[in-house]
C-alpha cells in the first residue's frame, strides 16, 4: 500500500479547520506550596469543596480545605513536576468515575481509568464519587439473602442484600478469601461484584484478578485497585469510586456486592492526608472526621424499596486488627457502623479451621430475616450444638471418664466443626449446605469417624446429585423443609451412610449401627 | 499565618486612612517606599533584619519618609516596634486590594509578547470594564513565551488568548 500524502494533508487540514478556538474565562489560582501529595493554592476564590482542580501537565487535584486566603488540595497523580507559582485551573466538576455495564470485567484505578490493558471504557454514565446515602423513604428492610457459598457464614452469620457485614481479623487469617469466595459464588446470579483493593500489594491484586478469571467470575466483577505504590489521595478516594460504580447498578434495580479491602489502610491514607493538610490530629493521630469518613461510605449500602426498583448494594468492609485487638479506634468505629461482623481468629486458622470464623463472636444483626426457612431451622440447632460444644471443649481431654451425655455433645460438636470447614474457592450451593447441615445437626453423622467427615460430605453431595436430584431441587425452590422432603432426605442420608460405613469400616460395623438404630427406634 | 497578620495591619491602616480621606496618597507612599527599598537592598536588609534594635530602625525609617504624612510615618514606626516590618510588602498588597475593592477598581494583568499600543490598551480596558462592571486598572507585562495574542489575569480569572495556549489545545485535540 502506498502512502498518499495529499490524503494525509487533507485529513490534517480538516482537523485544523475543525479546531475549536473558542475562548473561555477560567478561574485560576497560584500554587504557593506543594509537597507530599498536597498543595496550597492562592486564589480560586469560588472553588467548591471536593471540586476537581487542574494542575499543569494534566495532573488533577481535589480541593479539600477551603480557607480565607488559600485552598488546600490533594494531588491525584505525580506531584513532582508541579512547582510553586504554577497556575491551577478550576474545572467546575466534582470528582467522578465512569459507571455502568461497561465496567464489568475491568480492572480500573481509583479514578476509573482502566489499568488492565483492554482499551478504553466505553460508557456514557458518570457518577460523582461522593453522594448522600439513600433516604429512609427509599429503603426497605433487608429481605433477600446474599449467598456467600460458605457453610459457616450462610448458616450462622447470614448476609442479606443491602447489609453491611464487617470482616475483621489479624493479618493472614483469610480475610480476603471470604469475599473472593462470595464473588465466585455469585456466578449465575444477578449480582454484580466490585472488589476495591485499598493499599494492597500489586501482586495480591493480580492474584485476586487471576483467581476470579479462572473461575469465570470476572464477567460480572469490577476491580478498583489503589495499590500501596499509589499516593494517599488515590487510596482515599478509591472506596468512594467503587461505591459509585455500584450505585449505578443499584439505581437501575440491580444487586451489587462491594468489597472494601481494607478500610484500615483507607483510614491510614486519610490520616496521612489530614496531617499534611494540617488538620488537627485526634486519637491515634486520626483526624476528627475519621468516623464520618467510614460512616458516610457504608451508609451508601442500601436495599431500595420496590417503588424504587428494589436494587441493593451489599458492603463487605474488611478491617485488619493488630494481635486481635478489636478495641482499637478504627475497628470499634467500623464495628459500630456495620450490621454485624465476621470475626476471624489466628488460633483457629492454625488449628486448621478454615474459614477461621469464630462463631461465638461473629454476629449478623439483620441477615437472619433474609434466610430461608430450611436454613433457619438447621442453623438454629447448629448454633446451639456448637455453643454447648464450646462450653465442654475444655473437658474433651478427659475422654472416657466423662458421662455419656457429655461425650455425645463433644462428638456432635467435633463433627459439626468438621462440616463447617471448607476449601478455598469452592463455594457450595445453599440446598447442599442445608442437606449436610441437616445430617450433622440431627446426629446422623455421629457414627462417622471425625477424620472421615470431609470425605463423607464430598461423596454425599455426589450421591445426592446422582441419585436424588429432585430433593435438592425441591429445597432450592421452596426454601423449606416440608415433612415429605424431610422424610425423603432422612432416607437418602441413611441409604448413603450405610454404604459409606460398609466401605470404610467393613460390614460388621454397618450391621452393628443398623441394629443399634433399630433398638433405639 | 503571616498573611493573616498582614491582613489585620492592612485593615487597620485602611480604616485610619479612610477616615482622613487619604487612601490614594497612602498607596502612592507605599509604592514609593517599596520601590526605594528594592533599589537599595542594603537598607532593606537592615530594616528587615530581626536582631537590629527597634529604636535604631525607627530613626532610619523617619529619615527615609521625611516628606510623608504624619499618619503613614506613625504606621511605619508601629510595625517597626511590633517587629513586623518584614511584612511591609504583604501589608501594602493587602491594602491595595482593600482600596481597589472599595473604589470598585479591578487590576488586570495583561501579558503580551510585545508592548501594547495606547489604543489597544484602551480597547482592552473598555472590554474588561464592560465585562466586569468595574473600573479597570491595567498592568502590563512583557512575556516573549506567549508568542502571540495576550493573556489577561483579572482578579483570579484567566482569559488566555495566547498563541501558545491555542497551539497546545490544538495539539491535544489532534493527539487525543
Amino acid at each position: 500500500m502506498s502512502v498518499r500524502p495529499d490524503e494525509i494533508s487533507t485529513l490534517l487540514q480538516k482537523q485544523i479547520e475543525g479546531f475549536d478556538k473558542s475562548l473561555e474565562m477560567v478561574d485560576v489560582g497560584t500554587v504557593i506550596y506543594v509537597g507530599d501529595g498536597v498543595s496550597r493554592i492562592y486564589g480560586l476564590e469560588k472553588c467548591m469543596a471536593g471540586e476537581l482542580l487542574e494542575f499543569p501537565d494534566g495532573v488533577m487535584g481535589l480541593a479539600l480545605n477551603l480557607e480565607t486566603d488559600n485552598v488546600g488540595a490533594v494531588l491525584l497523580g505525580d506531584y513532582k513536576k508541579i512547582k510553586e507559582g504554577d497556575t491551577v485551573k478550576r474545572t467546575g466538576r466534582i470528582a467522578q468515575v465512569p459507571a455502568g455495564e461497561a465496567m464489568a470485567g475491568r480492572v480500573v484505578n481509583a479514578l476509573g481509568q482502566p489499568i488492565d490493558g483492554k482499551g478504553p471504557i466505553k460508557t456514557e454514565a458518570f457518577r460523582p464519587l461522593e453522594r448522600i446515602a439513600p433516604g429512609v423513604i427509599q429503603r426497605q428492610p433487608v429481605k433477600e439473602p446474599l449467598q456467600t457459598g460458605l457453610k459457616a457464614i450462610d448458616s450462622m452469620i447470614p448476609i442479606g442484600r443491602g447489609q453491611r457485614e464487617l470482616i475483621i481479623g489479624d493479618r493472614g487469617t483469610g480475610k480476603t478469601a471470604i469475599p473472593v469466595d462470595a464473588i465466585i459464588n455469585q456466578k449465575d446470579t444477578d449480582v454484580y461484584c466490585i472488589y476495591v483493593a485499598i493499599g494492597q500489594k500489586r501482586s495480591k491484586v493480580a492474584a485476586v484478578v487471576q483467581v476470579l478469571e479462572e473461575h469465570g467470575a470476572m464477567d460480572y466483577t469490577t476491580v478498583v485497585a489503589a495499590t500501596s505504590s499509589e499516593p494517599a489521595p488515590l487510596l482515599y478516594i478509591s472506596p468512594y469510586a467503587g461505591c459509585a460504580i455500584g450505585e449505578e447498578y443499584m439505581d437501575n434495580g440491580k444487586h451489587v456486592l462491594v468489597i472494601y479491602d481494607d478500610l484500615s489502610k483507607h483510614a491510614i491514607a486519610y490520616r496521612e492526608l489530614s496531617l499534611l493538610l494540617r488538620r488537627p490530629p485526634g486519637r491515634e493521630a486520626y483526624p476528627g472526621d475519621i468516623f464520618y469518613l467510614h460512616s458516610r461510605l457504608l451508609e451508601r449500602s442500601a436495599k431500595y424499596s420496590d417503588e424504587y426498583d428494589g436494587g441493593s448494594l451489599t458492603a463487605l468492609p474488611i478491617i485488619e486488627t493488630q494481635e486481635g485487638d478489636v478495641s482499637a479506634y478504627i475497628p470499634t468505629n467500623v464495628i459500630s457502623i456495620t450490621d454485624g461482623q465476621i470475626y476471624l481468629e489466628r488460633d483457629l486458622f492454625f488449628a486448621g479451621v478454615r474459614p477461621a470464623v469464630n462463631v461465638g463472636l461473629s454476629v449478623s444483626r439483620v441477615g437472619g430475616n433474609a434466610q430461608n426457612k430450611a436454613m433457619k431451622r438447621v442453623a438454629g440447632r447448629l448454633r446451639l450444638d456448637l455453643a454447648q460444644y464450646r462450653e465442654l471443649e475444655a473437658f474433651a481431654q478427659f475422654g472416657t471418664e466423662l458421662d455419656k451425655a457429655t461425650q455425645a455433645r463433644l462428638n456432635r460438636g467435633e463433627r459439626l466443626g468438621e462440616i463447617l470447614k471448607q476449601e478455598q474457592y469452592s463455594p457450595i450451593a445453599v440446598e447442599k449446605q442445608i442437606m449436610i447441615l441437616y445430617a450433622g445437626t440431627t446426629g446422623m453423622l455421629d457414627e462417622i469417624p471425625v477424620e472421615e467427615v470431609k470425605r463423607f460430605e464430598a461423596e454425599f453431595f455426589r450421591f445426592m446429585e446422582g441419585n436424588h436430584p429432585a430433593l435438592g431441587q425441591a429445597i432450592k425452590e421452596t426454601g423449606e423443609l416440608t415433612e415429605d422432603t424431610e422424610k425423603d432426605l432422612r432416607k437418602a442420608i441413611d441409604e448413603f451412610k450405610k454404604s459409606f460405613l460398609m466401605e470404610t469400616t467393613g460390614l460388621e460395623t454397618a450391621e452393628k449401627a443398623e441394629s443399634e438404630e433399630k433398638a433405639s427406634a | 499565618m503571616k498573611f493573616r497578620t498582614a491582613q489585620k495591619y492592612a485593615l487597620a491602616l485602611y480604616r485610619v486612612m479612610d477616615e482622613k480621606d487619604r487612601l490614594d496618597e497612602t498607596r502612592e507612599e507605599f509604592d514609593k517606599l517599596i520601590s526605594f527599598l528594592n533599589q537599595n537592598k542594603e537598607i532593606k536588609n537592615f530594616l528587615y533584619n530581626y536582631p537590629v534594635k527597634e529604636d535604631l530602625k525607627s530613626e532610619i525609617v523617619k529619615g527615609l519618609v521625611s516628606e510623608s504624612s504624619e499618619d503613614f510615618l506613625r504606621f511605619l514606626i508601629l510595625i517597626v516596634q511590633k517587629k513586623r516590618f518584614n511584612l511591609l510588602e504583604m501589608i501594602a498588597e493587602e491594602y491595595a486590594r482593600l482600596v481597589n475593592k472599595v473604589q470598585n477598581v479591578e487590576v488586570a494583568l495583561v501579558a503580551t509578547p510585545m508592548p501594547l499600543e495606547e489604543d489597544q490598551k484602551e480597547e482592552i480596558a473598555k472590554a474588561l470594564a464592560e465585562m466586569s462592571g468595574k473600573e479597570i486598572k491595567l498592568e502590563e507585562k512583557i512575556d516573549p513565551d506567549i508568542k502571540g495574542g495576550f493573556v489577561i489575569n483579572m482578579g483570579g480569572k484567566l482569559f488566555d488568548a495566547s498563541l501558545t495556549a491555542q497551539l497546545e489545545k490544538m495539539f491535544q485535540q489532534i493527539t487525543a
